[in-house]
């Protein structure tokens, strides 16, 4: 036999291959189906339980610092000894409305009145055992306060704090305090004045100058270069410990995606799989890189802890973003088929989608997570600021989710 | 009802081509043998063999529209599940390609009626021992009938680099259906 021996191997692989009958289609199909899924999912957008878990914790913190904010306002004018607060009760003893009339400063609100005594008891105070306590403590309260302040100080405090308008103005002002029969003594007034000059003070616009540097990713990229940025921030308060930070800030960021099917983002697979339409031509990715230089628009909440050399603070928000270049390249292969030569051909394109600035803009397609420090330097600041920023939506023409860990350092000019 | 088994394969197409996923099941299950006895000659294992199909089948119900229903499917279904393999094989080649070639003799073959014993567990298990790139080239040239010039552009290695790896591979074939044959005679008697 003459024919040689490696055409004899390859016919008979051929025809056992050719003949070959495979009997697991129904599990291949519901595997197709599951891959299918699979990458259907990946395109919804799923915040993660982690991404929960810190905002939730982000809001628990703002709201304990307003809170904390707020008690230490309420402190300066509350007796150390009540609180008072305002629940449904139709059973106002006539001795505790009686009480009202011995001074004209102090009034008990329409029997909608209770006070707690702030020694321990628990604070449901909707039960009735409770609620009969309260009457007594208002009653022993009323008596003891009244005999401690005179008529003619706490006259003079009015008119002292009427001459401040501001203070008027103000939610939890003494003449208000006054109105609602708590004590007033004259520290707690300076300590009030010296409090709103301070928080005034507080509330003034912080601006700052701010540049950083951080790496992004996306899933399936390589070989990731550092981004810049720089711009300008602003802090707003909103209280004394919670401020709106935003600001804008103009990036520079590149993405490098390898072919492999496998590691490129679902959307841009698609894409680049169609690039050429021509019938009978299948095209597959080979590379990808992705150029943006962006402006980002951060809003975000920034709860600060101070001490007394520096200021922590934690912050969480989301960011918007418009495009000053938004351009791609990319390279595929073509497959041609029927023409029998089987052979693929490498295609590149270029695509450039940047439009006039603010064209386009991507609405909250970041969660920002960062915390750093404030440290003063003499009358200036600088913050040091790590972050995070997870993507909730696709950025750009080409809707890439990326990621960016890096760290901003802002420097306060114009700190009073 | 429609009675899909009675379809053409032209007439499956049209209705995959509206997206249909019954369809495309039958489709899928119509050609699901002889895809996987193309794939399982290139991969690693029967799972790599099933991702490699799944993904050429994903692609072909994306790519449909461009298929002319009047040409055979199989050969593009072979060639989309060839160039999956291909592309997923990519990274793996190129460390592979990086290997000294030295260039072999064409060597001279006998015992051929070894082969006609060989079922398709054995030529998997023989193909296996064969490093990636010259399993690769040897199914494209020696089954699939690529030429060497097309076989050295698709994997970004030159014409004499494919005819090497292909004359290693047949070197190792030959050697284990040779050691094969002996076994076997070795038991017989």
């Amino acid at each position: 036999m003459e024919e040689r021996f490696d055409k004899i191997l390859s016919n008979h692989i051929r025809s056992v291959f050719d003949n070959y009958e495979d009997h697991s289609a129904n599990e291949g199909w519901d595997q197709l189906l599951m891959q299918r899924q699979k990458a259907n999912s990946k395109k919804k957008r799923i915040i993660p339980i982690w991404i929960w878990t810190v905002t939730g914790t982000a809001a628990i913190l703002a709201l304990f610092a307003l809170n904390l904010d707020l008690a230490n306002q309420k402190s300066i004018f509350t007796s150390p000894q009540l609180e008072v607060k305002i629940v449904k009760s139709k059973n106002i003893s006539k001795s505790a409305k009686s009480l009202t009339k011995l001074h004209a400063s102090i009034q008990l609100p329409k029997s909608k009145v209770k006070v707690e005594a702030n020694n321990g008891r628990p604070n449901a105070l909707t039960a009735p055992a409770l609620e009969a306590l309260a009457l007594e403590n208002i009653e022993n309260a009323f008596v003891e306060e009244l005999e401690k302040i005179p008529a003619v100080e706490i006259n003079q405090l009015s008119q002292h704090i009427s001459q401040h308008p501001d203070l008027n103005l103000v939610e939890r002002s003494p003449i208000r305090a006054l109105n609602n029969k708590i004590e007033i003594k004259p520290e707690f007034v300076k300590e009030y004045i010296a409090g709103e000059t301070q928080q005034k003070r507080r509330r003034n616009i912080d601006y700052s100058v701010m540049a950083g540097s951080f790496m992004s990713y996306a899933n399936g990229t390589e070989n990731n270069g550092l981004g810049y940025k720089a711009g300008l921030d602003l802090n707003i308060p909103l209280t004394s410990r919670v401020q709106l930070n935003t600001g804008l800030n103009l990036g520079q960021q590149t993405l490098e995606f390898s072919g492999n099917n496998a590691d490129l983002p679902a959307s841009i697979a698609a894409k680049m799989n169609a690039y050429d339409d021509n019938p009978g031509v299948v095209s597959s990715p080979d590379s990808y890189k992705a150029n943006m230089v962006a402006i980002d628009l951060p809003v975000n909440v920034r709860v600060a802890f101070p001490s007394a050399n520096y200021t922590f603070f934690v912050s969480g928000g989301f960011s918007s973003y418009s495009y000053v270049n938004d351009s791609y390249s990319a390279s595929y292969y073509s497959y041609p088929f029927g023409t029998g030569t089987g052979v693929r051909t490498r295609e590149s394109l270029n695509i450039d989608n940047s439009g006039s600035l603010f064209s386009r803009i991507d609405w909250f397609r970041t969660l920002n997570m960062s915390a750093g420090i404030d440290c003063k330097l003499g009358k200036k600041q600088l913050s040091i600021e790590p972050y995070l920023k997870y993507p909730l939506g696709g950025l750009g023409a080409d809707q890439i989710r990326w990621n960016s860990i890096g760290v901003n350092l802002k420097f306060s000019f114009w700190r009073q | 009802m429609i009675k899909l088994g009675q379809l053409t394969d032209s007439e499956i197409i049209e209705r995959c081509r509206k997206g249909e996923v019954r369809y495309q099941e039958r489709l899928y299950k119509r050609f699901y043998s002889y895809a996987m006895g193309v794939s399982l000659r290139y991969a690693i294992n029967r799972e790599d063999a099933l991702e490699i199909v799944n993904d050429a089948f994903i692609k072909i119900f994306d790519k449909l529209h461009s298929f002319d229903s009047q040409r055979p499917f199989k050969p593009w279904l072979r060639q989309i599940i060839i160039n999956q393999t291909i592309d997923k094989k990519r990274r793996l080649l190129k460390a592979e390609c990086e290997l000294p070639i030295d260039e072999i003799t064409e060597p001279v073959w006998e015992n051929a009626d070894a082969i006609s014993l060989l079922g398709y567990k054995d030529i998997l298990q023989m193909l296996n021992t064969l490093p990636e790139i010259q399993s690769l080239v040897f199914n494209m040239y020696e089954i699939d009938g690529y030429a060497h010039e097309e076989i050295a552009q698709m994997l970004d290695i030159s014409t004499s680099s494919s005819r090497v790896y292909l004359s290693r591979a047949k070197e190792k074939l030959r050697k284990l259906i040779e050691e094969l044959n002996t076994e076997g005679y070795g038991r017989a008697v």
